[in-house]
């Protein structure tokens, strides 16, 4: 989501912020959900909807704090971030990262990814 | 993973699948624009075509037929088409994009803007004038801008209003509409007078320095500042700033600069101060792009060169009553001039292919009524566009993932060829370009221009003299012609086409026909109270106009805003996203639209995305939705840069007011 420009020491800045679903440990909407359709993945907390499951009672879509499971008008069923689960059980990243232009998102295990970032900082602030 | 595609690239599949495309070829019936089509056979619709310019041609000849299309790589056969017939009207829409450019480079370094490429990879200071890079988007090029600022390289970003490029700048000046002319003077004249320029440089390779550094005296950073509300100090640090990181830096002359009526002006001198800096041919800077012959290889072969050159003069006088004017794509505001009065010669029959002037020229109504002295207008098109919904004939063009194309030339540090090859079979009717115009040659009896049957012979005589086999293009799709980039010396091995051989700052091709190089600056008129100037630009998710029905981006962005600044819009008590009427400054288009009120727009401006508010029903989604800001452009289609060329399309006044 796109949020600004605001005025920051004179110069416009825009911030986009990343809104995907936060694959809660203990998910509101898989608690709201009738069916067994809303369900968290034991293996990798993936939260997702099962779709044959789904009887579009939108009671995900309230139940979540941040808006996450959308409406899908085409089939009458909720639809939500899965991180592509199909696309990362073959290897393959979630199509927002891989769609990313200038590659600003990355996947993988939170732990691995911190390294990233601590490389970066690391660049930055080394004096020689 | 290397390549990304951006959201229009992703949508490609949507354009393909979707309904709403031309899918057979059509004629009309009623009046033009009046959307009663007939559906025909490809034989009914070629032997129309091919009977009315018969009689065209027999009547006033092959010079009353002109064609324009977008230009790019793939024009070979069109234009030999053209040629064939004996006409020299070939146009593109370059009169609404780069032409001042163009024109700038040449009168400078005695060849056009695609001589140079720029070097983001290794530039330490980028200078953007309104070339919105991150919206206005390419993707290699995007990503190597962000990693320039990663790694602490600097933009400069210069426009009436605070895009999305702006917001990723170190430095945003937000200056008065048209004064980036005023701003470039006194930059120059604090580079000159503090000799923050390469000498040695400016002393091997310019013409002419005295005279520049005489038309630049009066103009001070103090007088600049007046003209763009740039603080003097500002003008000042930035000159010493991006000197430090000369010559790696690129002021970047422009693309879309059919803006105002010195414009071409405001190429030049970019152009200029690249030159200062010495960022021609060096690494971060401005480079040569090489061509095959400049790495030992043959130029493709190309069929426009086997054909001998038309007779006639071109009907909108480029390269003879205006010698200042490149003849090659002419200029088409100049071709509707010529369709109005029939002088120098009448023009009957129109072909526009790929492109669509009624949305992307100013004042749409202007140019139906110079249409109406047409007996043909033939539209070829993979998609409804605005020109092709008021053609007699519309023809359903395969897109660009059901055609094969030309052979294309791609220069730059490590030229090569390249291959756009078809991916999938055309759906419904739609035809190959290269076919179309080849049976067109055909029913015309010039078909003997084009000896070949289907495009992979066409390739293979293309490649004849070159060491490079079709095989070749298999893996990538294109074939690097040598190993490494190639860099000239910069300080000995540079040529210019110039008469001098130098950079021309005082250019003889101007000076001979009466226009001045060095411009004495004239302040642009403010809007009258009440009324603002139109600015149009991009949005990273629609691609120009093409892309305002395409089902997945209509989604994401189905209509236009207009940007209007705060304190104007308090004013007129408006509110974030009010309903706002828009007029034109005759009065004769109106319409309405929500307002985006935001401090990050000059008050003389206004802004709003180009393409929307489209008039084809048969485009159900993109229909009627925002406003065309080309529409509200009544009275520009004559107005243009007498230097450059290209349309003046921000020279547009319009009023706003709370819709009722």
């Amino acid at each position: 989501m796109a949020v600004g420009p605001k005025k920051v020491k004179g110069m416009p800045r825009m911030a986009y912020v990343f809104m995907p679903c936060f694959h809660c440990e203990e998910p509101w909407c898989v608690a709201a959900c009738p069916t067994g359709a809303m369900q968290r993945r034991a293996k990798d907390g993936i939260v997702f909807v099962e779709q044959d499951l789904c009887i579009g009672c939108k009671s995900c879509i309230t139940a979540c704090p941040w808006g996450v499971p959308q409406w899908n008008p085409e089939t009458g069923k909720a639809v939500k971030c899965d991180y592509c689960m199909d696309r990362v059980d073959q290897g393959l990243e979630p199509a927002c990262v891989s769609k990313c232009i200038t590659k600003c998102l990355h996947f993988g295990e939170a732990s691995e990814k911190t390294k990233v970032a601590r490389d970066r900082f690391a660049k930055e602030i080394a004096t020689f | 993973m290397a390549g990304r595609l951006c959201a229009k690239g992703s949508a490609g599949i949507a354009m393909e699948y979707d309904y709403e495309r031309p899918q057979h070829p059509m004629i009309r019936q009623g009046e033009r624009g009046a959307g009663e089509w007939q559906r025909v056979s490809w034989e009914e619709a070629m032997s129309y075509i091919s009977e009315k310019l018969k009689r065209i041609i027999q009547e006033h000849g092959g010079k009353a037929v002109a064609l324009s299309d977008r230009g790019g790589p793939f024009r070979d056969i069109h234009r030999s088409f053209l040629r064939a017939i004996g006409s020299p009207n070939y146009f593109n829409h370059d009169c609404t994009c780069a032409r001042n450019v163009q024109h700038a480079a040449i009168s400078l370094f005695g060849s056009g803007r695609k001589t140079f490429n720029y070097d983001y990879k290794q530039c330490k200071h980028l200078v953007l004038y309104g070339r919105n890079v991150f919206e206005s988007l390419r993707v290699k090029q995007a990503n190597q801008i962000v990693e320039l600022l990663d790694r602490g390289g600097k933009i400069t970003y210069i426009d009436v209003r605070a895009t999305g490029t702006a917001v990723k700048a170190n430095r945003f000046w937000m200056l008065r509409p048209g004064t980036d002319y005023a701003l470039n003077l006194g930059i120059i004249h604090t580079v000159l007078r503090d000799n923050l320029y390469d000498a040695a440089f400016v002393a091997k390779w310019v013409e002419g320095l005295s005279e520049l550094e005489t038309f630049v005296a009066p103009y001070t950073p103090e007088w600049a500042s007046q003209e763009t509300g740039i603080p003097a100090r500002e003008i000042v640090e930035f000159a010493k700033e991006i000197a430090e990181d000369a010559p790696s830096v690129i002021f970047h002359p422009g693309w879309m600069k059919a803006r105002y009526l010195n414009s071409f002006y405001e190429s030049r001198t970019a152009y200029i101060l690249n030159v200062l800096m010495g960022s021609i041919e060096a690494p971060g800077g401005l480079f040569f792009q090489k061509s095959p012959k400049d790495v030992g290889v043959k130029d493709l072969n190309a069929l426009l060169d086997t054909l001998p050159k038309p007779k006639d003069k071109r009907v909108d006088g480029c390269g003879w009553k205006y010698k200042h004017f490149e003849s090659g794509p002419g200029l088409l505001h100049l071709l509707y001039e010529a369709m109005e009065r029939q002088d120098p010669y009448p023009i009957k029959a129109y072909i526009v292919y790929r492109h669509d002037p009624l949305l992307s020229l100013p004042d749409p109504e202007a140019q139906k009524k110079a249409m109406e002295n047409l007996d043909l207008l033939v539209a070829i098109d993979s998609r409804y566009s605005e020109t092709g919904w008021h053609a007699d004939v519309l023809l359903p063009s395969a897109t660009y993932l059901e055609k094969s194309s030309v052979l294309a030339t791609g220069k730059g540090l490590k030229p090569q060829f390249r291959m756009r090859k078809q991916a999938i079979k055309p759906r419904n009717e739609a035809k190959p370009d290269w076919w179309i115009f080849k049976s067109l040659a055909d029913r015309l009896r010039v078909g003997d221009v084009f000896p070949f049957s289907d495009i992979e012979e066409f390739w293979k005589w293309q490649l004849e003299g070159t060491d490079v086999r079709l095989a070749d293009f298999q893996e990538k799709g294109f074939v690097e012609l040598t190993d490494k980039p190639v860099w000239w010396d910069r300080m000995k091995d540079l040529k210019f086409k110039t008469p001098s051989g130098k950079i021309e700052m005082v250019a003889s091709v101007l000076d001979e026909n009466g226009i001045p190089s060095l411009k004495p600056y004239e302040s642009p008129k403010k809007p009258a109270e009440g009324f603002y100037r139109l600015a149009f630009g991009r949005s990273p998710v629609h691609n120009h106009g093409n892309t305002m029905n395409n089902p997945v981006l209509h989604e994401i962005m189905p209509e236009n805003q207009i940007w209007i600044n705060a304190d104007e819009a308090k004013k007129l008590g408006i509110s974030e996203g009010d309903r706002v009427r828009v007029t034109s400054s005759d009065g004769t288009h109106s319409g309405t639209i929500r307002a985006h009120v935001t401090e990050w727009i000059h008050p003389e401006a206004v802004f709003m995305v180009h393409g929307f508010g489209r008039k084809v029903p048969w485009q159900t989604r993109g229909y009627n939705k925002g406003l065309g800001d080309y529409r509200f452009e009544s009275g520009l289609l004559h107005v243009y840069d007498p230097a450059g060329g290209a349309n003046a399309l921000l020279e547009c006044n319009v009023t706003i007011e709370k819709a009722s």
